[in-house]
């Protein structure tokens, strides 16, 4: 079914948490590697607009449907990373605007000439490089609303796990654009199934390696997707990957976590 | 160059500045009810059409200030959350105000919509942006924080421009229900003006080539910057901005506030792609 981006923007909210009790986390606080988890997350929430300037350099940007969805899916992400600076916030630790803007600067050149590649890619390929953005941002989109599921299940806290269930639900929504502007794209051309395709197995990383340290990537996933219910989700994960025209039998999630030597449950 | 150092409470307000924003957007938008069906009036339509055009502007231009070194100003790209987002349900409001008003539907400017057909030009246009912006992107970064000031001025001079342009379909509204919808509009943007201006205060390099470029810039300003308007377009926006004579002193006030030199506002003759230009007054 086709995406109502109308309505997404109509329907969309920032992240509310202030029903939440909050104070919660003074009686019952979170431990350290759920933290460390989180400080992750709240970060790559805050830099979700690197990865939208990237897709701008692609010809989508002159879709007034990928432009609503855009605009929308930025303020929802920032709601999100403010939710979760919320959280480390009562526990101590402050995600600050000079924190983010200092993550940023270490991804150094490899960062500022990102949107060069994707212009330059995006003009040798033509409109079907569209379809490996739209494609990679459903793998991003499924990971994400996986890990926050994932942690609230994990946590079971009165605070947190209403709070990541919300934060997964909006995410879902990411992923029916996501996927339905993948699917479509990628039903019309095999040209863009064979490049995305190569795109996906040869570059796609966990959510996050791009900016954060190898260190947390590896700590973050391998603590969200620890033992057999992980390994069912990366399964999962890589199940939908696969159902995009094209895509069958990749298993790109499986394949990073095993790069990385990432412990993973049952196949 | 570096860029410029604020005191720790500046930044400060500026963050609580910031929050209050993003918290404060409405997120409410249900279509725009009359008592009483409004009048035709195409001239109205067309100028809010056109402002309409400028507001849904705002992706392509995000575009060209993330390819620099702006992107990495984490404070900068919050704002840009809420404000695209604010900015693209005015768009939707003005088009809503064009629809009402239009009469026979056309108004001289058809209507964008949300999500506008994609055709020929824009495709040729947007390859061509990109192709100049794979130099930008470079140029920018190699320019690094005195670029940011740049930026975050010509989006203050736009909204001190746009100001006046609200200032006058205000004056020509031509009924409540619509001077309702222009009042919430400009109480929108006058938070936008004045969290840029406090952010560029923040940015302006204290000196050296950095202020020197930003007065560079401010000089290489035209108004409105490319987005893709039509001759339609600019004629509405040229009758708003000089409807007013006080128009192009005020705004060449706010600039001159800025602590760059002597400018002058000047209205360019019609037929030209930009409305407005600031000259160096020497």
């Amino acid at each position: 079914m086709a995406f109502d981006t109308t309505k997404f923007a109509r329907d969309s909210r920032r992240m509310d948490w202030q029903d939440l009790d909050f104070a919660s986390f003074r009686t019952d606080p979170l431990p350290p590697e759920t933290l460390r988890c989180l400080r992750y997350m709240c970060d790559i929430e805050f830099h979700t607009v690197c990865y939208m300037r990237d897709m701008l350099m692609t010809p989508s940007q002159v879709d007034g449907e990928v432009n609503t969805f855009m605009t929308i899916w930025n303020r929802e992400e920032y709601w999100h990373g403010e939710a979760l600076a919320a959280v480390l916030g009562e526990h101590g630790i402050t995600v600050d605007y000079d924190a983010l803007k200092a993550t940023r600067l270490r991804a150094g050149w490899k960062d500022k000439l990102a949107p060069v590649r994707q212009a330059l890619a995006g003009m040798l390929v033509g409109a079907d490089f569209i379809a490996v953005h739209m494609s990679w941002g459903a793998a991003n989109e499924w990971s994400a609303a996986a890990a926050y599921q994932r942690l609230a299940a994990m946590e079971s806290h009165p605070a947190l796990s209403p709070l990541l269930r919300r934060i997964a639900k909006q995410e879902t929504r990411h992923v029916a654009f996501y996927a339905s502007q993948a699917r479509r794209r990628l039903e019309r051309s095999r040209k863009a199934q064979l490049l995305t395709r190569y795109a996906l197995r040869k570059f796609w990383g966990p959510v996050g390696s791009g900016v954060m340290p190898d260190a947390e990537v590896t700590h973050v996933m391998g603590h969200l997707f620890a033992g057999a219910a992980g390994g069912e989700q990366i399964d999962r994960i890589d199940g939908h990957i696969g159902n995009l025209p094209g895509m069958k039998g990749l298993t790109i999630l499986r394949d990073a976590f095993r790069s990385r030597r990432i412990p993973l449950g049952a196949h | 160059m570096t860029g410029a150092i604020g005191s720790d409470d500046a930044v400060r307000a500026l963050d609580a500045r910031l929050r209050a924003h993003a918290s404060a957007a409405d997120e409410v938008h249900d279509p725009i009810e009359y008592p009483t069906a409004p009048v035709a009036n195409p001239q109205f339509a067309a100028a809010v059409r056109a402002v309409a055009r400028l507001e849904r502007s705002t992706i392509p231009r995000l575009r060209r200030m993330l390819v620099s070194p702006t992107h990495l100003d984490a404070r900068l790209t919050a704002f840009f959350s809420t404000w695209a987002y604010e900015r693209y349900w005015i768009a939707d409001r003005l088009d809503q105000l064009g629809a009402a008003h239009a009469g026979d539907g056309t108004a001289g400017i058809p209507a964008d919509g949300a999500e506008p057909p994609v055709d020929r030009a824009a495709l040729r246009r947007d390859r061509r942006e990109r192709v100049w912006l794979l130099g930008t992107a470079i140029a920018t970064n190699l320019v690094g924080p005195p670029m940011v000031a740049v930026h975050v001025l010509q989006c203050l001079v736009d909204e001190w421009v746009l100001d006046e342009v609200y200032a006058a379909l205000t004056a020509e509204v031509p009924d409540d229900r619509s001077a309702e919808v222009v009042a919430d509009i400009r109480r929108v943007k006058a938070e936008h003006a004045e969290i840029l201006r406090l952010a560029f205060a923040l940015r302006l390099p204290e000196r050296g080539n950095g202020r020197r470029l930003v007065a560079l810039a401010l000089r290489r300003i035209g108004w409105p910057a490319d987005a893709g308007l039509g001759a339609a377009h600019l004629r509405a926006l040229r009758r708003l901005v000089r409807g007013d004579p006080g128009s192009l002193s005020r705004i060449t006030e706010r600039i001159n506030a800025l602590g760059l030199g002597g400018y002058r506002v000047a209205l360019l003759a019609p037929r030209r792609s930009t409305v407005l230009r600031i000259r160096r007054v020497k």
